[in-house]
């Protein structure tokens, strides 16, 4: 009898349980779908990773030569050189003899370590119209081996392998030929590289697999290809040490850094997005579970005092409290088991496109999607039993009581705060009552707490990171009326242009304060690339002795205008005043006097550049160039990728928000049916009983939403230093004030979403079943 | 008069069930009547108390109150109707239990276009002395009388009660039966009363007899006894 009221429950609550049921679906369906497509990339990406050698940490070095290392040169060469690029285009052998020694002495100074040489080229060529960049590496010996997914190594200098991400975006296959500076490759197999999980190339953070990627040649067709090369060492621990404080102290003139593996973001960002995403998963699904795991109880409870009495009569006739408890139970069951299942089911169907778009951004192996227990278990066992336990604790509590206390309930004193004098005097009484309405039931309400603070504040995360990306490449945009840039052959110098360029000095690996960046020469008369503070153009402060650093410096450091800073280029050291904060993200740079730049480089001449600025398509031979616009373009692209995936995340919680103030709102109506029965009695219009019962409603969630707002703000600080210690990437992830209008609209959307049923319910509440109800009770 | 019904029906359509709940009901009250409904269970006594409140609409047939029709009135008019015209009683009390008394009755009140002096009206109903109490701190009857006054606090035009001494003892019973008695001579207020309990019947100035949705019987009743003095069953 009892499992027969309880169904006749399930069915007068339909639209109760269906909210019920989407929030259980939601939670089950965010655990699963994270956790399988997680973890299909998780164990094969940490097998491939051990197997194949991945760096334990990076070191940047200087690509100037020593004093020492000059000497050699001028000894085996007869010309001194002054960096590792001039001696490898003149010399190989002595480069490698360099190389040798660095690595030697680093493994001296660090003897629990093993390192490796890693060289590079940056390469860019066209593709059907399209700029693409590729860094090119050389296969290396024992560390950040290159694992052949498929097809095989390069054997000759007319075969490479490409990351299979970007063979797919370009529908390139195995035997297709590709076309690099004039010479064809046949693609031999698609590869990976341990040291590089996301392709972030170059100083702009710009991810497009299917313009910028990594190839692998042979030695013979890496030296065939013109270009400057890059070396940096790649190590590994031989021995424990305290990783994070063991490369404390820089001993090595060589070193400009070392970062370890977790640190730099195109090896170690997976870690973060894996381990991240997993918690991020975890914690949704556990928020948006305590909430269904209450409503449960809230909805047992409210059954079981409707129900007492039939209860009380049970009990009377010598029903035992088990007889009584177990139709319950299997009323839990019968809510709760097919939003779980249908939860599941969907995450498991999910998983593979949410692992499609990880694998369509980090470079890694993956396998098959397939079902584990252990997730079985968490996302249907583990929630049913936490309801199955709370809703027997529910019951048990009511079942002790009397039979006769069960059938005549004694009404509960009221709750006083309502009621205190300040409040009567200052408050109106429907005022209080309204309010009243809301406070009562704890529960329902840390549930509608929970529910809109949790959808608000993503909301507003999701808002600070709209046009993230933009905001990243804004500065440099509005900054920069250069449409090429040409990159001259450090030994050959730079072709003359007859139309307007301006020369510069690019210097990467320049230490600024012992961290190393990008130095900008530039001439405060440029023609294409003046500088903004807040509007102001301030290129003109490119004097010979300050530096007008980017805001990603000046936040990662906190160095304002008027500060020194100290300026490390091989074993040349200054310290320059910061004249000026320009407004640009992304990698950290410095712009200074080229003149002053120049004189640093050779020591003896203001004449120096090594690239070229045009407006206009350059006319002589270069190394490289670059089409500007064509990088701001992919930027936008990765920009527009991310805006979609703001505007979902939105709209999910959004959703969110509107189940769950819809699931309040009814439970809310169902709790109060005949306080509103009697209102409608009395008189009171519809638009009195809705704004007593439903529009505070809208009130809360604003007051929610403002909370909601320092929350947000406070996230956002942490994120972005975490990112800026961890990587050393400042993202612009600001709260604006258009950001707060457009949220406030929202969560006033989420409200006025979910509203119109509750209304629709609280009209349709039948007068005539009201007082049936009155004069049967 | 104030209400007048004409050939009034009610059918409540359930499934393939129709009930009858009312069939050609006339019946007209004069202002200040005290009228009592009499019926056993299942009677139409309920359903046409419902229908001559606005509470629900007939089937079939016209009801005017104060020379309205208020038969073909929308739930926004029947709304307003009720507001400004009607008060009602139930058996069960129906008072808010997270204000006072005085509040329960202020809630009368607030939609009322022209109200008693809340205090006067506790005076009047005798709980004066309880009016800063919670309902759970009243007895039945108290609760009854608080419940009196929030019907009557809007000075309405007719008091409906639908057995308002339905679960009270003999004794109070009595006292509430005496307070409605009062209140209709004194403020001149129609009562409607419906009642299974025939003793009530005698203190009524018209006797409505129910039976199967139609009326029986009406007796005028020329013997009208004091609410203490009617025989409880």
């Amino acid at each position: 009898m009892l499992f027969l009221n309880a169904i006749r429950s399930l069915k007068k609550r339909s639209f109760t349980i269906l909210l019920l049921g989407l929030i259980i679906i939601l939670s089950g369906f965010i655990f699963v779908s994270v956790h399988y497509s997680i973890n299909a990339i998780k164990a094969p990406s940490e097998t491939y990773f051990e197997q194949y050698n991945q760096e334990h940490f990076n070191v940047i070095m200087s690509q100037i030569l020593s004093e020492e290392e000059q000497d050699l040169t001028e000894s085996v060469l007869s010309e001194k050189l002054r960096s590792l690029n001039e001696v490898y285009g003149q010399d190989i052998d002595l480069f490698n003899d360099i190389i040798t020694q660095r690595t030697e002495r680093f493994m001296v100074t660090y003897d629990a370590t093993h390192v490796e040489a890693r060289i590079a080229k940056d390469i860019y060529y066209n593709r059907f119209g399209a700029q693409h960049l590729m860094r090119i590496l050389k296969n290396s010996e024992t560390i950040n081996q290159s694992f052949i997914y498929r097809g095989e190594l390069p054997k000759d200098v007319h075969e490479i392998a490409l990351v299979i991400n970007y063979a797919e975006a370009n529908d390139i296959s195995i035997g297709d030929t590709l076309t690099l500076q004039g010479h064809d490759y046949k693609v031999s197999g698609f590869v990976f590289f341990p040291d590089y999980s996301l392709a972030v190339l170059g100083n702009e953070f710009i991810i497009n697999n299917s313009t910028r990627t990594l190839g692998l040649l042979s030695d013979a067709g890496f030296e065939r290809l013109q270009g400057d090369i890059t070396v940096d060492l790649a190590g590994i621990f031989i021995r424990d040490v305290n990783r994070s404080r063991y490369f404390d102290a820089i001993q090595e003139d060589f070193i400009l850094n070392i970062a370890l593996t977790e640190n730099t973001m195109r090896s170690g960002a997976i870690y973060e997005e894996l381990r991240g995403g997993e918690a991020m998963g975890l914690l949704m699904s556990l928020i948006i579970a305590s909430m269904a795991i209450f409503v449960v109880g809230l909805m047992i409870s409210r059954i079981l005092s409707e129900q007492r009495g039939a209860i009380g009569i049970l009990k009377a006739l010598g029903y035992r409290n088990h007889e009584i408890i177990v139709p319950y139970l299997m009323f839990i069951v019968l809510i709760a088991l097919p939003g779980l299942a249908i939860g599941y089911g969907l995450g498991f169907l999910a998983a593979e496109p949410l692992k499609n778009i990880y694998i369509g951004i980090y470079l890694l192996p993956n396998s098959a999607i397939e079902h584990s227990l252990p997730i079985f278990i968490i996302s249907i066992v583990a929630p049913l039993l936490t309801m199955l336990v709370l809703g027997y604790f529910v019951i048990y509590r009511l079942l002790k009581v009397h039979p006769i206390a069960l059938m005549h309930p004694k009404v509960d004193a009221p709750k006083q705060w309502i009621n205190s004098p300040k409040l009567k005097r200052n408050t109106p009484l429907l005022k209080r009552l309204k309010h009243a309405y809301i406070l009562r039931n704890k529960p329902r309400f840390m549930v509608y707490i929970t529910g809109v603070l949790t959808a608000t504040i993503l909301i507003l995360m999701s808002l600070s990171m709209v046009n993230v990306f933009d905001r990243m490449i804004d500065g440099y945009q509005n900054s920069i009326d250069v449409n090429y840039m040409g990159y001259c052959d450090s030994l050959g110098g730079c072709p003359s242009e007859t139309q307007t360029v301006d020369k510069v000095i690019e210097l990467p690996h320049v230490l600024l304060n012992q961290t190393p960046v990008t130095a900008i020469g530039l001439d405060p008369n440029n023609h294409f690339h003046p500088l903004f503070e807040k509007d102001e153009n301030i290129t003109y402060r490119l004097n010979q002795q300050g530096i007008i650093i980017t805001k990603t410096i000046a936040l990662e450091h906190k160095i304002s205008v008027g500060d020194m800073v100290e300026i490390g280029y091989g074993t040349d050291k200054t310290s320059l005043k910061v004249v000026g904060i320009q407004e640009e993200y992304g990698a950290p740079k410095f712009y200074v006097n080229r003149e002053a730049l120049s004189l640093v480089v050779t020591r003896n001449s203001t004449e120096y550049y090594n690239v070229v600025y045009a407006n206009e398509a350059l006319t002589g031979t270069y190394i490289q160039e670059v089409d500007v616009q064509d990088i701001v373009e992919q930027a936008k692209v990765l920009g527009q990728l991310g805006n979609v995936m703001s505007y979902v995340l939105i709209a999910v919680s959004m959703s969110l928000g509107v189940i769950v103030l819809m699931l309040i709102t009814s439970m809310s109506l169902e709790q109060y049916f005949f306080d509103i029965s009697l209102f409608k009695v009395i008189g009171y219009t519809e638009s009195e009983i809705r704004s007593i019962f439903i529009n505070t409603y809208r009130l809360y969630t604003v007051l929610v939403y403002l909370f909601a707002i320092p929350i947000t703000q406070v996230s956002l600080g942490l994120i972005t230093h975490y990112l800026a210690t961890q990587f050393g990437m400042i993202f612009p992830l600001q709260l604006r004030v258009i950001d707060g209008i457009v949220g406030l609209v929202i969560a006033l959307g989420i409200y006025y979403l979910a509203i119109p049923i509750a209304n629709k319910k609280l009209n349709r509440l039948s007068l005539q079943q009201a007082i049936q109800i009155y004069q049967s009770t | 008069m104030v209400i007048k019904l004409t050939n009034v029906d009610k059918i409540y359509v359930n499934g393939e069930i129709k009930t009858n709940a009312l069939k050609a009901v006339d019946l007209t009250i004069e202002s200040g009547e005290f009228i009592v409904v009499l019926g056993p269970s299942g009677s139409g006594k309920s359903t046409l108390l419902n229908v001559l409140s606005g509470l629900d609409v007939p089937t079939r047939g016209t009801i005017e109150v104060h020379d309205v029709t208020i038969s073909n009135m929308s739930q926004k008019e029947l709304t307003k109707f009720r507001r400004d015209h009607l008060g009602f009683i139930f058996q069960q009390y129906n008072l808010l239990s997270t204000l006072t008394i005085k509040e329960n009755i202020a809630l009368g009140a607030h939609i009322a276009k022209d109200s008693f002096d809340i205090d006067e009206l506790l005076e009047k109903v005798g709980i004066t002395d309880q009016k800063d109490k919670f309902p759970h701190q009243l007895s039945g009857g108290q609760q009854q009388r608080v419940s009196i006054a929030r019907a009557l606090i809007k000075k309405p035009l007719i008091l409906f009660c639908d057995e308002p001494t339905g679960a009270l003892d003999e004794s109070t019973g009595k006292d509430i039966l005496k307070l409605l008695n009062t209140l209709n001579s004194s403020y001149k207020t129609t009562v409607v009363l419906i009642t299974h309990n025939p003793g009530i019947a005698s203190m009524a100035d018209r006797i409505i007899k129910m039976n199967s949705g139609s009326i029986v019987d009406i007796i005028v009743n020329k013997d009208k006894v004091q609410a203490s003095d009617i025989a409880w069953s």
